[in-house]
């Protein structure tokens, strides 16, 4: 099962004279179980691509199928839809309201129409699976907490409602680097109950080392759907674009500009230690 | 979504109006509105009429946006049109029908009131077609100014105006991108009765009042941080001054003002000059 | 030649929130020279924009002292000379302007202090070309991008005449590209003469200061030249930062048992390992 674009455009206010075509052609595949990037710079139709996946947005023209559910009918399920995906915006944490953390996230399973039992129970899952502890946060104010707590509130909200598919746009945006890695590890530990999951990022370093393949998108076009290290080969094209690879890559390829060529592409910090120790002692041999 | 708003929005072109004092603009555009509901007589109505086409040809604005004012009103337009031709009762019947009875009167009266609406609206959307929303704030600050004598904090009140247009747009998109947060968690905004659909709106209306405080609080160290000060040792950047367009507006505007209120209270029988007041 | 002289100077400044039990800053004692470029990095938490706010009288220190130029902030009848002198740009590119054109907006710093009109369009346009902004001065802010917006905001800034500008956090809500724009202009500022605090939680923009101080838990924890900073990277890591890649891979690699360079830039990495391998 697969989330699947095929031709899909969309424009802004067709059919005036402020019309804007903010995706052209856009075909891709995105399998279950996968980690998906999708990078562009501001502009490049990022944040409108990944609303179409959970039907805020509908396409003017092309399809689109999430798993079973037809997106291009007339009047699509959008009820199961939005709890098959389950989208979390920028700054989540803007999005917070209720009088209780409790409360809040219960919003989602709420509208979904569970029941009392059912909506507790999900609370209680979807805040303990954001690394909190629910008896501690769960009769606080969502405005009492830290910036940290609240964003984990805010995805909280969001996994309730148990999607199969989670998409975030920018979940690292504004944080600082503790923050960052623990939010990352956060959403790499959220695949097992969600197993499919789409990132969309400005940051080549943070994305390119958890991504299975990563889609690269400019003015409203997809220009590469690779897996990182097919991707980082590209590094004019994407330099050409406006966008960055990982300073691992930069390395190897000024590296590899000087006469010393790795065995492989490393992405990882690790992994580009690794290969220069290996080098280094095999070249004293 | 809620980009198409507009404003009776600023039309960026060249013309003598453009280039007008904003504050004669404001204070001329308060002696039409005046003039408007003083007219009575036909003439007077043709007077307003002609006053209308004069200014929005010399403004250089496109017709289109004018039209464009109205369509926000003709609804409510249309409405009290029907309501003032169903209940004026007065005068002789033109047709009747059931309980509706139609009077001469009663047309005549609803026209006079439609026009009056459609003028007032045009009027004042030449106003913000050709000002710009500082010049705006900036003419009314200036105009304000005699109200510092009462310790009224005119030049703060200014800056508010001056803010909240600012953020029009600002605070619109975030309601936008908080209504799509919520819609994403399955709320609701569409189907329900009135109470549900009041109900449903919790969840964008206090994150939105949660923002603007942030915001506020915000910007209020950001204007600190720039000596932001009510006191008198202010300059102002873009200076006013009056020309002789101002003057020849002024002249034409307040011809046409005596002219309607001449008219409306017939003082020509006075100089035996009743001809002119049919 | 540099005059030497103290911008900001904090002696044992502690500040405590009303509403808060602990106290945000416990006893800083810093003083900031006239033309430097310091980085100040500190994790969330760490105190950094409450010493931002108390560098230009925002905020006044419970305990302790802040002066710039020898003016302390708590003189009331001083506050706006100090204003003018330490100007500051914050996280939100939103939430600092206040009008609905450019123009006017920059226009708004000079108004507040009585300058005069023409001298006000004279520093509207010379503020814009500092920032590379020449072309929107007419521009509404809705349009603009976030790195576009932060520049109009130095602009603001820099129409006061500022001999110190604070940034705080200013690049922390934007783009890779916003940010580059930004420390650009900031860096061009300094080599003109205007003394530069920046505060950031991106320790890749400390590399290029002269000096890094480390704020954590309140305190100032380290306060050196980056490069020295760098080599002792089990400090930052206790205090929640990290080492950008390049520094942070140099360690990993002399760790392990490789004479290579402490390097901070990729250039100079690359240049230590072409020579060992």
């Amino acid at each position: 099962m697969s989330i699947v674009v095929e031709h899909l455009n969309f424009t802004y206010m067709p059919d005036t004279p402020y019309a804007k075509t903010a995706l052209k052609d856009i075909n891709l595949t995105i399998n279950e179980g996968e980690l998906f990037g999708i990078i562009g710079a501001t502009g490049s139709g990022k944040s409108t691509l990944i609303q179409h996946f959970n039907g805020l947005i509908k396409a003017t023209e092309g399809r689109i199928k999430v798993f079973d559910i037809d997106l291009s009918v007339k009047k699509p399920d959008y009820k199961r839809l939005r709890a098959t995906v389950g989208l979390v915006f920028q700054y989540p944490e803007y999005q917070l309201f209720d009088e209780t953390v409790k409360a809040d996230v219960g919003f989602g399973p709420r509208n979904l129409g569970l029941s009392k039992d059912e909506i507790d129970t999900r609370v209680r899952e979807a805040i303990s699976l954001v690394g909190l502890n629910y008896d501690d946060i769960a009769e606080k104010s969502p405005f009492d907490l830290s910036g940290g707590q609240k964003r984990r509130v805010a995805i909280a909200g969001v996994i309730a409602m148990q999607p199969k598919v989670l998409v975030l746009d920018e979940p690292t945006a504004g944080l600082d680097p503790k923050g960052k890695k623990d939010i990352l590890r956060l959403i790499l530990s959220l695949r097992k109950a969600s197993p499919t999951v789409i990132i969309i990022s400005h940051d080549m370093d943070e994305i390119a080392g958890i991504a299975d393949r990563i889609a690269v998108l400019d003015k409203g076009e997809v220009k590469y759907v690779l897996p990182p290290k097919e991707l980082f080969d590209k590094a004019e094209e994407l330099s050409e674009l406006g966008l960055d690879v990982p300073e691992t890559v930069k390395i190897y390829k000024e590296l590899k500009k000087r006469g010393i060529v790795l065995p492989d592409m490393p992405v990882r910090k690790s992994e580009l230690a690794r290969l220069i120790f290996e080098r280094f002692k095999g070249g004293r041999g | 979504m809620l980009n198409n708003i507009s404003f009776g929005q600023y039309y960026p072109v060249q013309s003598v109006v453009h280039r007008m004092d904003a504050r004669v603009k404001i204070l001329l555009s308060i002696l039409f509105i005046v003039a408007v509901f003083f007219v009575q007589t036909y003439l007077g109505y043709v007077v307003i009429f002609l006053l209308l086409v004069t200014m929005i040809a010399v403004s250089h604005v496109k017709l289109k946006s004018i039209l464009k004012s109205i369509k926000g009103v003709i609804f409510l337009i249309v409405f009290t049109a029907v309501l003032n031709l169903i209940f004026t009762q007065s005068g002789n019947t033109l047709w009747a029908w059931w309980i509706f009875r139609l009077t001469d009167e009663g047309v005549r009266f609803t026209a006079m009131m439609a026009l009056r609406l459609l003028f007032l609206v045009m009027g004042t959307s030449i106003l913000t077609l050709t000002t710009t929303p500082i010049e705006l704030t900036d003419g009314l600050e200036s105009l304000m100014t005699p109200l510092k004598w009462i310790k009224f904090p005119v030049h703060d009140v200014a800056v508010i105006m001056s803010i909240a247009l600012r953020f029009i747009p600002t605070l619109m998109e975030e309601t936008d991108k908080i209504m799509m947060a919520q819609k994403a968690r399955g709320a609701d905004f569409e189907s329900g009765n009135i109470f549900k659909r009041i109900k449903a709106l919790v969840p964008i209306i206090i994150p939105l009042f949660v923002s603007a405080f942030r915001r506020a609080e915000e910007l209020s160290f950001a204007m600190d941080a720039r000596c932001y000060n009510s006191s008198s040792k202010r300059t102002r950047y873009r200076k006013m001054s009056l020309g002789f367009r101002d003057f020849a507006a002024s002249f034409v505007v307040i011809v046409c003002f005596l002219a309607v209120l001449t008219l409306t209270y017939g003082w020509l029988d006075r100089f035996g000059l009743v001809w002119l007041g049919w | 030649m540099l005059r030497m002289s103290t911008a900001i100077k904090l002696d044992n400044v502690t500040f405590k929130y009303d509403n808060s039990a602990t106290e945000a800053l416990k006893g800083i004692s810093l003083d900031i020279e006239e033309g430097e470029f310091v980085a100040l990095v500190g994790s969330n938490g760490s105190g950094k924009s409450t010493l931002a706010k108390l560098m230009n009288g925002l905020l006044l220190p419970t305990t302790g002292a802040v002066s710039a130029f020898g003016v302390d902030t708590k003189d009331d009848k001083s506050i706006f000379d100090i204003r003018k002198s330490v100007g500051m740009v914050f996280q939100n590119p939103d939430n600092q302007m206040i009008a609905t054109i450019v123009e006017d907006d920059i226009a708004f710093g000079p108004e507040n202090i009585g300058v005069p009109s023409e001298e006000i369009g004279r520093r509207i346009e010379w503020a814009l070309k500092s920032v590379g902004m020449e072309e929107f001065r007419r521009s509404t802010p809705f349009k603009l991008s976030g790195g576009q917006k932060q520049r109009i905001a130095i602009a603001g800034v820099l129409a006061l005449k500022p001999k110190v500008l604070v940034l705080d956090e200013a690049t922390a809500m934007l783009d890779p590209k916003g940010r580059r724009e930004v420390l650009e202009v900031v860096h061009e500022l300094n080599r003109e003469g205007i003394t530069v605090v920046h505060i950031t939680h991106y320790m890749e923009e400390a590399l290029s200061a002269d000096r890094l101080i480390v704020l954590s838990d309140g305190r100032v924890a380290m306060d050196d030249k980056p490069r020295a900073i760098f080599s002792r990277w089990r400090e930052l890591d206790a205090v929640g930062l990290a080492l950008p890649t390049v520094a942070s891979l140099a360690d990993i690699l002399i760790e392990g048992g490789m004479d290579v360079e402490r390097a901070m830039t990729r250039e100079e990495l690359v240049e230590s390992l072409c020579r060992l391998l």
